[in-house]
């Protein structure tokens, strides 16, 4: 039980670096070309409408996946990235420890009524 | 396949919206029920997982782009429920700290691949893992075509959002949409089979329908 528990946190950790190292180092090289939904508006003349409004929400921290204020578009990106990737491994894991404290509430709630 | 501001109406993204919170409710209360001490940590970094990768595009042909949506992998792994309310808070993130999908189509886009994309990979893969011999292949194969469905099924529904929006027509977004997003489905299908592929060497207990291939 115990050196199964430790494994999953190994493999937890070991997924967590490569996500992370995805997100910082090997993102920056990708491709910056519209995707498909974006090429298709283009294409069938609809992309002015998301240039011509700016967005309703304006308050992102990172609009495009890029920090204000940092010269470099590379470590604006890794930054974001990686700020990006702990935030959701953090709040994935709190729904989650969440979920499971009220199942246990719940159970013993369960139990009392038995 | 982020839809931005303005592309989807208000009536279409508010019924979009209602289907979405109702939806993750639901999945809250089953994966509530479900949810065992393990999970938890792989749930957080699934996410983290699909966030990282929805952040690098690949090209594909004619100055377009595509990058890996999850939603097959998430849901084989860690089944519908969490996979739905992983992808969900993925979305949202996306949306809010990063200007990537409109916080007026969050509803829309929850609802796409969310919740359309997961169920149709989550059902194909099963399904197709069950009928087919239990063979590494063949659960590779099953994993390819949820994949695959995934990501056109997605599509196919931003282009019907599109069309009753007024922004497209069906006949023609449809067709573009799908064409599309059919290739990007293959790039989903590879990335999708490699993951999975390198689990099943490593932690083939985390994959479903695989326990099957070492029974018989």
């Amino acid at each position: 039980m115990t050196a199964r528990k430790g494994r999953n946190i190994g493999f937890v950790f070991a997924a967590f670096l490569i996500a992370a190292a995805i997100a910082t180092i090997v993102s920056p090289f990708g491709s910056s070309s519209p995707d498909g939904l974006e090429s298709v508006a283009e294409e069938l003349g609809f992309r002015k409408i998301a240039e011509e409004n700016p967005a309703v929400w304006d308050r992102s921290f990172a609009p495009g996946y890029e920090v204000g204020g940092i010269r470099s578009k590379w470590a604006s990106r890794a930054i974001a990235g990686a700020i990006g990737t702990i935030f959701v491994f953090f709040t994935g894991t709190g729904i989650a420890l969440v979920l499971r404290k009220l199942r246990q509430a719940h159970r013993i709630t369960e139990d009392r009524i038995d | 396949m982020h839809i931005p501001d303005g592309f989807v109406n208000g009536p279409v993204n508010g019924v979009a919206l209602a289907i979405s919170v109702g939806f993750c409710g639901y999945a809250s209360r089953r994966l509530k029920r479900e949810i065992d001490e393990r999970q938890i940590p792989l749930i957080g970094v699934t996410a983290a997982f699909i966030f990282a990768a929805q952040m690098l595009n690949f090209p594909i042909a004619a100055g377009t782009s595509g990058h890996f949506l999850g939603a097959a992998f998430t849901s084989i792994i860690l089944g519908p429920w969490a996979a739905s309310l992983v992808m969900a808070l993925v979305l949202m993130i996306q949306a809010l700290g990063f200007a990537d999908g409109g916080i007026t189509a969050l509803g829309s886009n929850i609802f796409n691949m969310g919740i359309v994309s997961v169920l149709v990979a989550y059902f194909a893969y099963n399904w197709l893992a069950k009928l087919l011999p239990p063979k590494r292949g063949f659960i590779m194969l099953s994993a390819a075509v949820a994949a695959w469905l995934s990501v056109v099924s997605g599509a196919s529904m931003v282009a019907l959002e599109l069309a009753v929006s007024g922004t497209s027509p069906l006949v023609v977004v449809l067709p573009a949409m799908a064409g599309i997003y059919s290739i990007i489905g293959v790039g989903e299908a590879l990335i999708t089979v490699a993951i999975l592929g390198t689990l099943l060497a490593s932690r083939r207990d985390l994959v479903p329908q695989a326990r099957r291939m070492y029974q018989e």
